[in-house]
């Protein structure tokens, strides 16, 4: 992924300004800096899901600038996971449905999406729970189930912010190191937004923001 | 394909199943659009029903007659019927010859004299003749002598029981319909009398006839003669044509020749059942159109809620659409979820409504067959039937409902963005421009103006549907309610001084300065229902001065008599010669008039042809003028021969006035009538046409009277007189002036009793509306609810925010409201009404019931807000609901 | 021609085999005159109704032809009842109309009942009886011709103008005809033995004109069948000779014959003369619409007047089923065009046959 001298401004205020960096596939990167710093907005472009006013996104060599809304829709749900702090999961869905909606969306053929449901819901721990509905689990069954939603697709990218704001220590370790070793597994490009210590550990790399402007980042 | 399949998914699973979960508010959903269906369904049924309900009483024993022939008014002389033999010489075609009166059942003895009960009609036809005819060879049975034995015995026995019926005196045989058992003998009110009739047995039926009215009463056409005193009278000859090979030839042949010897119309008409069953609907048709625009009403209303519903539906899943939007499902598609899921509620509702409407039905039913027996004609109440057609029309009707109302819900659904983004405080949507214009509400309110100053449309029996009026008022409820809406943040700020006095207030205000489209909806639907509840407040109320003062000045004599009998609208019962010169007789009355009343066809239009007393009418009951004669010779016998009267509705159905001609057909000739002069009416809706007693009785040979006016000698006591002249003449109905009075308004009131329902409904709907509007208003504010609580305010104080917010979009919208109401009640009044019936109305404001209403409608706005902030107040911040 | 008439009236008085010498009562028991022996007929006067009497018809039977395709042939039946009140204060006209297409074999009938008045009536004095649009009249007082209105519903109607070919005869024993024991059990018995019919017909849509011979009865009289007698059979038979037949049989409840049946001939001058004669029922026919058994073939065996010898003449309905089904008056009867053939099994002449009594007591 590459990002190119993106700029993000609201009225008078830059939210992001001249932001340039690139991450290697399979690379986890996390995004950190004070309130305001602009790393919500960040992701948020990288995510398809907001337009930079200028300055240019690529994810796997393709550009995002001057794409429809349509196909950035069909980016979101080839390529890219997300992994919310609330978990956003559908109130009306199962474990096991919720985590097999991005698969239909895809048109995966009924056998094979139960073979991989099965499998990664056993590996995130949630198979127990295949049948509740999201107000039947707790936070961190919720979240595990959201990162199993993140990853049935195999996306190129999946993007997490404050995966574990709304988790306690126990649980929000579980998150991260289920983070870690699935991207490892799948070698999948995670970009993380997170005030936390502990979940820019587990990341390869750094970039840190401040008043939209990168301050530092590892290399 | 594949496209296809996720959206069924996507319905299945996030749509349908919400429903699932919150059986409640589905169920409310479901009822909404179930009510707004039922009531058009009900009132499309009870229309079809009540014009259904038009009975040829005769074609259940002819069956279906090929020709009719009937004077233009009053009766057939029976010579006709040689004459019209002798013409038609070896035709095979039946004659049936058919004497018709109304009776009634006779009064209880408590039972004080009211208008609508229940009559029958008694066909007089030739009983023996009429077994001729297929449809009573079919029916197995003859009317005379029925025996069911067996054998010579029988034989004999079934000869002499045949005599011995032939040759009896009155009977009747009643409809198979009318009861269990049959009764020995039957009381009827027939003119002024009570008799005590035999019955003879059932009306024998043929199993494919049409069903009898169990109203119908049957007897031998020299014995109704007899009884009626109208021996060598016929009011019809119905031709039924014998089968046979070429039947539309003679058929055809038979009409010129009956044509030929009709004298182009004067002495008789001759028409055919399809003709008169046309008729019938054409004189209801307007009053059907007006039912009709009155249920659509009822489905826009529930338009209005649908939209509301969904509305907050899509507020309240706004997290989960967030959800699948991040998911990578495209707007378009979110839209068309949407779309769906309102059309299938829409759909599920219709079929519910369907149910609601037949059972609605069932009673409208009966109520429109009662206005179109008191306005028009008798009818029988039927069932209304369901058809293919109607399930189909309530269906469609739902479908279509769901997916207008849920179009700009699915929009907004389809406007929420990614999950990511929904953090965001995002400003609720203004609106559609279209909306905001204020040039625009200009305009359709000037084109309404305009409007106002067409014609109506006329059918061919007369009837007028003011078309341009309801467009008009339609017209003036869209541009009010933009500029209703408008007012909206003018008003805030025109508050704004009276919001230093709280931080409530200032919250409440501080919203209404850009108001949201959802705002802006609310005021104008507000203004549409304060607008018609308090202009059709304004109808009634003017309509009620009205008729009050009508009433007071025409009802001037002490008693009024007529038959007990007549209780329809084209009633035949009258108070015969004699016992009117007995009534009128009466030592204790000083001055009397009596009138007569005839149906007429004139310019194959349905009107009336009256006679009264002239002399004792310009003395003693003035009548209230629209255009007065120039001299007294109308009112005198010896000059009035050729001169007459007219009602307001004659002159808008014949488009006539003063000074011009009429040509009428009576039994003696055609009369030529010039108008003097133009009276107001509001008893009857056909017109009338008003002429001198004496002319009428010798043109038609008789001196029977339809009512009788007596005024009594200074210190008689009304009610003496009332039970003296009932226990000589039984079958009379007495009203003293008072309960005449009270009579007559109480059923112009029961006229209006629907509108009155419609009214609360219409309120009540709007301000549920309201509530609907504040709710997803406050969900769509709920971080702000939260950051409100959190820096100190009470639950209390927010709920008076909303409360104030409440009241002020319902101020507006009474202020709006207002205005509306008093263009919609001048619009109703001088061209609606005076369109559709022809009568002039005073404009009476009740001010003190808009003034009610004014007040209610904000407090009540305010109360339900105040209840809404409560809910919206105790709303969990981390909860996503 | 009246006196004339009279002659022959007195004529047959002369000729007369059976003679009694009671006089009936003038009144039956419920107040009706009773047929008197003896009685000055005058016409036009007694073509005319009766009052006074309880029963009488106006009875027309014949052939028709197409005239321009004989083989197109017809019968017809118009007979106009007229039946008293049992008080005498009022009556009732029934009429039945039957015709039959003898090629095709298709038979329609109707009834109609109508009170007195302007649709259904007699006049007396005249010939003149209507009952809804049929008619029948003496158009010519003088010539004694006649017009007949008839017809069945709209898909048949005939217009005939009937000229008789022979004097009137008036049957029975001093202008009376017996028909029982009882002393009322009579009736005056007026006929046309031949009549030219010539007119048109309307067939279905189709009108064709046509000609014809028919025979008329006019009956008057005040009595119901006896007690004893549970129907009637009665032939009019035209020969081609010119001569006619009349015979009737009474038949009684024990199978027997009334002796008051008789059979008589008509002289081509139009003179009368009674006959023995006896009856046999060669083949029968059921009725497929009550199930009665009526006779089909039958047999007559008489004496020829003319040359003294018994002869055989048999009598074949030309359509086996002309039956009058009784849907109004509820009385079922046969009545139909027949051929007449001689023991050769030549055809000897046409004739029509009635029998009643059939089907009473039998149910659907």
């Amino acid at each position: 992924m590459r990002v190119d001298a993106v700029t993000k401004a609201y009225g008078q205020r830059r939210v992001l300004d001249e932001i340039s960096f690139s991450v290697i596939a399979g690379e986890r990167v996390a995004l950190t800096g004070p309130s305001g710093s602009g790393k919500t907005t960040l992701l948020n472009c990288l995510g398809g899901v907001d337009r930079p006013d200028s300055g240019v996104i690529r994810i796997g060599g393709q550009s995002l600038k001057g794409i429809d809304s349509d196909t950035l829709a069909e980016l979101r749900r080839r390529a890219i996971g997300t992994v919310f702090q609330f978990f956003h999961l559908l109130p009306t869905l199962t474990a096991a449905e919720n985590i097999e909606l991005p698969l239909q969306l895809m048109g995966v053929p009924k056998d094979e999406r139960r073979d991989r449901i099965q499998a990664l819901m056993s590996r995130v721990g949630v198979d127990h729970r295949a049948d509740a509905l999201p107000s039947q689990m707790s936070g961190g069954e919720q979240q595990r189930v959201a990162i199993a939603r993140a990853l049935i697709h195999r996306p190129v990218l999946v993007l997490a912010d404050e995966p574990t704001g709304n988790l306690d220590s126990k649980n929000g370790a579980i998150i991260l190191e289920l983070l870690r070793e699935l991207t490892d597994e799948l070698a999948t490009t995670l970009v993380l937004v997170t005030h936390s210590e502990e979940a820019a550990a587990i990341c390869h790399r750094r970039i840190e923001l401040r008043d939209g402007r990168i301050v530092s980042a590892d290399e | 394909m594949k496209r296809l399949s996720i959206l069924f998914l996507l319905l299945r699973r996030c749509g349908l199943r919400h429903w699932r979960y919150e059986p409640g508010s589905t169920a409310l959903l479901l009822a909404i659009v179930a009510l707004g269906v039922g009531v058009f369904v009900a009132i499309r049924l009870a229309n079809e029903a009540a014009v259904a309900s038009f009975t040829r009483f005769t074609e259940t024993l002819t069956g279906q007659s090929d020709w009719l022939v009937q004077a233009p008014v009053g009766a057939l002389p029976e010579s006709v019927l040689p004459e019209i033999r002798a013409e038609l010489g070896a035709r095979p075609v039946h004659l049936v010859p058919v004497l018709q009166a109304t009776g009634s059942p006779p009064a209880a003895p408590d039972e004080t004299d009211r208008f609508g009960r229940p009559s029958y009609t008694i066909l007089g036809v030739d009983l023996l003749g009429v077994s001729n005819l297929a449809q009573q060879l079919a029916a197995g049975r003859g009317y005379f002598g029925n025996s069911s034995q067996r054998g010579a015995e029988a034989a004999s026995a079934e000869t002499a029981s045949f005599w011995t019926s032939f040759q009896s005196g009155p009977q009747v045989w009643l409809s198979p319909r009318w009861g269990d058992s049959l009764p020995q003998e039957i009381e009827v009110v027939l003119d002024e009398r009570v008799l005590a009739l035999p019955v003879a047995g059932w009306i024998p039926v043929a199993p494919d006839a049409p069903a009898v009215p169990p109203n119908l009463m049957v007897m031998d056409l020299p014995q109704l003669q007899h009884l009626t005193g109208r021996e060598g009278q016929i009011d019809r000859i119905e031709l039924v044509l014998e089968s046979g090979p070429r039947p539309n030839e003679r058929r055809q042949e038979i009409r010129q020749i009956l044509e030929r010897l009709s004298a182009e119309g004067t002495r008789w008409i001759v028409s055919s059942p399809e003709s008169e069953r046309s008729t019938a609907n054409t004189m209801t048709r307007a009053f059907r159109l007006n039912l009709t625009v009155l249920s659509l009403i009822a489905l826009l209303v529930g338009l209005y809620l649908i939209f509301q519903a969904l509305d907050g539906a899509v507020v309240r899943r706004r997290g989960e659409i967030a959800v699948l939007r991040s998911l990578g499902v495209e707007t378009g598609m979110i839209r068309t979820l949407w779309w769906l899921e309102s059309a299938t509620i829409g759909l599920a509702g219709g079929g519910l409504g369907i149910g609601l409407g037949w059972l609605g039905a069932q009673g409208a039913v009966r109520a429109v067959g009662q206005t179109v027996n008191a306005l028009y004609f008798e009818t029988t109440v039927q069932a209304a039937g369901l058809t293919v057609a109607d399930v189909g029309l309530g269906l469609s009707l739902g479908v279509i409902s769901g997916l207008f109302a849920g179009w700009w819900p699915a929009r907004a659904a389809s406007r929420t963005p990614p999950a990511q983004l929904l953090q965001r405080g995002l400003a609720p949507a203004k609106g559609s421009r279209v909306l905001r214009s204020v040039p625009l509400a200009v305009g359709m309110i000037a084109v309404g103006v305009a409007l106002t100053f067409l014609p109506a449309w006329r059918f061919e029996s007369g009837g007028r549907f003011p078309v341009a009026g309801y467009a008009a008022a339609f017209l003036w409820i869209f541009g009010g309610g933009v500029l209703s809406a408008w007012l909206l943040p003018h008003a805030a700020r025109a508050l704004g001084w009276w919001g230093r006095a709280g931080p409530a207030a200032t919250l409440a205000l501080s919203h209404l300065r850009r108001p949201s489209g959802r705002h802006r909806l609310a005021v104008a639907a507000l203004h549409c229902a304060v607008g018609m509840t308090a202009g059709m407040a304004i109808l009634v109320g003017s309509f009620d001065f009205t008729v009050k003062n009508w009433v007071q000045r025409s009802l001037q004599a002490d008693l009024y008599l007529s038959s007990s009998g007549a209780q329809s609208a084209n009633a035949r019962n009258m108070i015969r010669a004699e016992a009117a010169d007995d009534i009128v007789g009466h030592p204790a009355v000083v001055a009397s008039s009596g009138l007569v009343a005839y149906p007429l066809t004139l310019r194959q239009q349905q009107t009336l042809l009256t006679g009264t007393d002239m002399a004792t009418l310009r003395e003693r009951s003035p009548l209230p003028w629209v255009d007065e004669p120039r001299d007294q010779a109308v009112f005198e016998t010896a000059t009035n021969e050729g001169l007459g009267l007219v009602s307001e509705s004659f002159t808008e159905r014949f488009e006539v006035g003063r000074g011009d001609r009429l040509e009428v057909p009576t039994p003696s000739g055609v009369k030529r009538i010039t108008i003097a002069g133009v009276f107001a009416d509001y008893g009857n809706e056909r017109g009338a046409l008003m002429l001198d007693r004496v002319h009428v009785n010798r043109w038609f040979d008789s001196e029977n009277v339809t009512n009788l006016s007596l005024w009594l000698k200074p210190g008689m006591d009304a009610e003496t007189v009332r039970a003296d002249l009932l226990q000589q003449h039984p079958g009379l109905a007495v009203y003293p002036n008072a309960v005449l009075r009270a009579e007559v308004l109480r059923i112009f009131r029961q006229t209006f009793a629907i509108t009155y329902a419609l009214e609360v409904i219409g309120v009540g709907v709007a301000v549920m509306g309201l509530a609907l509007t504040l709710t997803s208003v406050l969900l769509d504010r709920r971080d702000e609810l939260t950051t409100l609580r959190a820096i100190g305010f009470k639950h209390r104080e927010i709920a008076r925010a909303t409360a104030i917010e409440g009241a002020t979009v319902a101020a507006a919208a009474v202020a709006g409201g207002t205005a509306l109401s008093l263009a919609l009640g001048w619009l109703l009044i001088y061209v609606v009404n005076k369109q559709s019936f022809g009568w002039t109305l005073g404009f009476a404001i009740p001010w003190a019931q808009l003034g009610a209403l004014a007040v209610v409608v904000v407090l009540t706005g305010a109360g339900v807000s105040w209840g809404v902030g409560r809910w919206g107040a105790d709303l969990p911040a981390d909860r996503e609901e | 021609m009246m006196k004339l008439r009279r002659l022959i009236i007195w004529g047959c008085l002369a000729g007369s085999i059976w003679a009694r010498s009671e006089t009936p009562p003038p009144f039956t028991a419920d107040g009706f005159k009773v047929p008197q022996p003896g009685y000055q007929f005058e016409f036009p006067r007694d073509h005319g109704s009766h009052p006074g009497f309880k029963i009488e018809w106006w009875y027309l039977t014949g052939h028709l032809t197409r005239v321009q395709d004989p083989a197109m042939r017809f019968g017809f039946q118009a007979t106009f009842f007229r039946q008293a009140s049992p008080d005498g204060a009022t009556d009732l006209f029934l009429s039945h109309m039957a015709i039959v297409n003898v090629a095709t074999g298709e038979f329609l009938h109707q009834e109609r009942l109508n009170r007195p008045g302007w649709d259904a009536g007699a006049a007396v004095g005249r010939l003149d009886v209507h009952n809804g649009p049929w008619s029948l009249a003496m158009a010519d007082a003088a010539a004694e011709t006649m017009r007949l209105r008839g017809g069945v519903r709209a898909e048949a109607q005939w217009d005939l103008e009937l000229k008789p070919q022979k004097p009137l005869v008036i049957f029975g024993e001093n202008g009376v005809s017996r028909k029982g024991d009882a002393p009322t059990a009579a009736s005056y018995y007026l006929t046309y033995s031949r009549l030219a019919a010539s007119g048109t017909l309307n067939w279905q849509g189709e009108t064709v004109e046509v000609s014809g011979q028919a025979w008329m009865d006019h009956e008057i009289s005040s009595s119901q069948l006896g007690e004893d007698q549970i129907g009637w059979d009665w032939i009019s038979m035209q020969l081609d000779d010119g001569r006619e037949i009349m015979v009737y049989q009474l038949r009684k409840r024990d199978g027997t014959s009334d002796p008051a049946s008789s059979l008589t001939w008509v002289d081509p001058a139009g003179k009368p003369q009674r006959q023995p004669f006896t009856w046999k029922v060669q083949t029968t026919w059921t009725s497929p619409h009550n199930g009665a058994k009526y006779p089909a073939k039958v047999r007559v065996t008489t004496t020829d007047p003319t040359t003294g010898q018994t002869t055989n003449v048999v009598v074949e309905p030309l359509v086996a089923d002309q039956e009058l089904t009784g849907d109004l008056a509820g009385i079922p009867y046969w009545e139909g065009a027949c051929r007449v053939i001689d023991g050769t099994g030549k055809v000897i002449g046409q004739a029509y046959m009635e029998l009643t009594g059939y089907a009473k007591d039998l149910e659907l």
